[in-house]
């Protein structure tokens, strides 16, 4: 369950969007929900993620994620909760080009063994059947450029998915992909949403994919309506 | 740790070709000064181990230098000859044991040593297959010069001409390998060696020819008039003359004029003691005529000094060009992580925290490094070990 309390963020230190700022007063989004998140570019859509990843941290006001006060948290601890408690998708994947497709998977186990609380053949093991799930099961040793974008973003999907998160913060998975793709990553994340509980966040400006979430949150409606904005 | 290693590892391996040139820079940059270092010490003690083996050099006055490179490197041109009197001389009135050389011509690329058997004991040269020098025209080749020009006991080798414009010139002369030395890693093991006489045959002082006194040579002949030393014979230009000496025509082989006039380019005196090496010295110092003697090893030391002088020069030359390469080496890594911001933005957006992705960078810096000192030292204990074969090439070939 993610829970958010009179939140403010602004961009400080960054002239090109000092005059952006981020306020909730109130948001909160149930465990296991499948979230879409849509609004007009510079509404704040990623900001909002980067602050429930604790990867950006909030001027003010609380963010509670699982019982995890990520406000709070000092860096070490943010970085650790993401890790363990945060599976994350990029528009751009964001796949290293020099490590095979397993090595990319296993990437949050190299950046941190005991974070993953799991040995390394059993994060092959399920690696193995990651891949397997997501129709990409030849192609374990394969480079990135070798890959088509649909499959890359599978690729990610299966780095966000490895340490079994409860919550996937899903930003645009589906921007640079054809229909086709955008189907099948998207009822990837859906199917994995179900099957394990666990919360999704996706950013995404696709109106045609918004029945299939169980919420969608407007950010300019956030923005437009500040009694909406109190509490949503 | 090791995660961060293997993505280290992962990504200098995938561009290998940017950690090879980074790699193989630094190396070089380590391993050239190193190298020249050990190869000037090397060849410094080489040339002054051959100098200190030879304390006494005779030659006619002219250059020190070119005098030793010559008789003892078997290297650089001719120095002016002085003659075989002066062997006599020293035999008789010195009672010093002297070694001629004569080391003028070149055959097949090596250089042509005439001297006397004693050369063979004061270098102590043993024959490894034939048998030492017995008559006129017999060759003995060095190790090296067997193994280049792959020649055996039998096989024969041909002194090369000076010039191939001078036609009345030195002519090649044949001369049959009767031994091979055993490799002693000296100047030597690159040399021909024969008696001092055959390379006066070589300079054309003493040759063989068909006999004027037999009728089938008559019509060569132009004159002939009796002398107090027997028969003056002139021939025409269709004479013969032998530029190989065999059995057949050995003894037709003959010098002209006095053997006292005859041309050496050195000698080595070998006194008896210390004190006849130190007479021996003060005598020919004190002499006017065109003869001198000199100490191989203070000429050497004189070399050594000026090689020294340039490698100080040198060293500071590397140091500079080491410092800039170091710069560019910085400047290659720092571009490349501006190159990998992205990638480093995921990482930590991922999980992976400012220490972890510091040291992957610094592991990354790290292997490239340890390859580099790895394999400069490497080169280095290759050269210590076999830099003195390549000095030896270096300075023989």
């Amino acid at each position: 369950m993610i829970a958010i309390h009179d939140l403010k963020f602004d961009y400080s230190n960054n002239d090109s969007v000092a005059d952006f700022g981020l306020r909730i007063k109130k948001l909160k989004i149930a465990k296991a929900q499948q979230v879409a998140i849509v609004g007009p570019s510079g509404s704040g859509k990623s900001t909002l993620l980067n602050l429930i990843a604790g990867i950006f941290t909030a001027t003010s006001g609380t963010i509670d994620v699982n019982s995890h006060r990520v406000s709070e948290l000092n860096d070490k601890a943010r970085r650790i909760f993401r890790l363990k408690q945060i599976g994350m998708v990029f528009q751009n994947f964001e796949l290293l080009d020099y490590l095979s497709v397993a090595d990319n998977i296993l990437l949050p186990y190299y950046l941190d063994k005991e974070a993953s609380n799991c040995s390394i053949a059993e994060l092959q093991a399920r690696v193995e059947l990651l891949v397997t799930e997501m129709g990409i099961g030849d192609k374990l040793q394969r480079t990135i450029i070798c890959l088509s974008q649909g499959e890359r973003q599978r690729v990610a999907i299966c780095r966000a998915l490895l340490l079994e998160p409860s919550l996937i913060l899903a930003d645009e998975p589906t921007g640079n992909l054809d229909p086709s793709n955008t189907d099948k990553v998207l009822d990837l994340l859906l199917e994995y949403s179900k099957r394990h509980q666990a919360t999704l966040l996706t950013v995404t400006h696709d109106q045609r994919l918004l029945p299939q979430f169980s919420r969608v949150i407007d950010m300019s409606n956030l923005w437009a309506a500040p009694a909406a904005r109190e509490d949503i | 740790m090791k995660g961060v290693i293997y993505l280290a590892w992962k990504y200098l391996s995938y561009h290998r070709w940017k950690t090879i040139t980074l790699a193989a820079t630094i190396t070089l940059m380590l391993f050239i000064p190193a190298a020249m270092q050990i190869l000037i010490e090397q060849t410094s003690q080489q040339l002054k181990a051959r100098a200190v083996n030879t304390p006494l050099l005779i030659g006619a006055r002219g250059s020190p230098l070119e005098l030793v490179l010559n008789s003892l490197y078997l290297e650089a041109k001719s120095p002016t000859p002085l003659t075989y009197e002066e062997v006599i001389r020293l035999r008789k009135k010195d009672s010093t044991q002297a070694i001629p050389l004569h080391v003028r011509f070149r055959a097949q690329g090596a250089p042509i040593v005439g001297t006397e058997l004693a050369y063979f004991d004061y270098r102590k040269l043993t024959i490894i297959q034939g048998r030492q020098l017995a008559q006129l025209g017999d060759a003995i080749v060095g190790a090296n010069v067997a193994s280049r020009l792959d020649l055996q006991v039998g096989d024969t080798v041909i002194s090369s001409p000076e010039s191939a414009f001078d036609l009345s010139g030195v002519y090649p002369l044949k001369m049959p390998v009767v031994g091979i030395l055993t490799a002693n890693n000296s100047p030597d093991d690159n040399a021909i060696f024969v008696d001092v006489k055959t390379t006066w045959v070589i300079a054309g002082i003493g040759h063989g020819h068909q006999d004027l006194t037999r009728p089938e040579a008559v019509a060569k002949v132009l004159t002939q008039s009796a002398t107090n030393n027997g028969t003056n014979v002139v021939a025409n230009a269709s004479l013969i003359e032998f530029n190989e000496i065999t059995d057949s025509n050995r003894n037709s082989f003959h010098f002209h004029g006095n053997a006292t006039s005859h041309p050496l380019t050195a000698i080595i005196p070998v006194p008896n003691s210390q004190k006849d090496t130190v007479i021996l010295q003060g005598r020919y110092q004190s002499r006017s005529d065109n003869v001198q003697i000199v100490r191989p090893q203070q000429v050497m030391n004189e070399l050594i000094k000026t090689i020294f002088t340039v490698k100080q020069y040198v060293l500071a030359a590397m140091l500079i060009l080491g410092i800039s390469t170091m710069l560019v080496v910085v400047f290659v890594f720092l571009l490349s992580l501006r190159l990998r911001k992205r990638e480093m933005e995921t990482l930590m957006r991922i999980g992976g925290g400012k220490n972890v992705i510091a040291a992957m960078v610094i592991a990354e810096v790290l292997v490239v490094i340890t390859i580099s000192l790895l394999l400069a030292f490497l080169l280095t204990w290759g050269t210590q070990h076999w830099g003195s074969n390549l000095v030896q090439t270096l300075l023989v070939t």
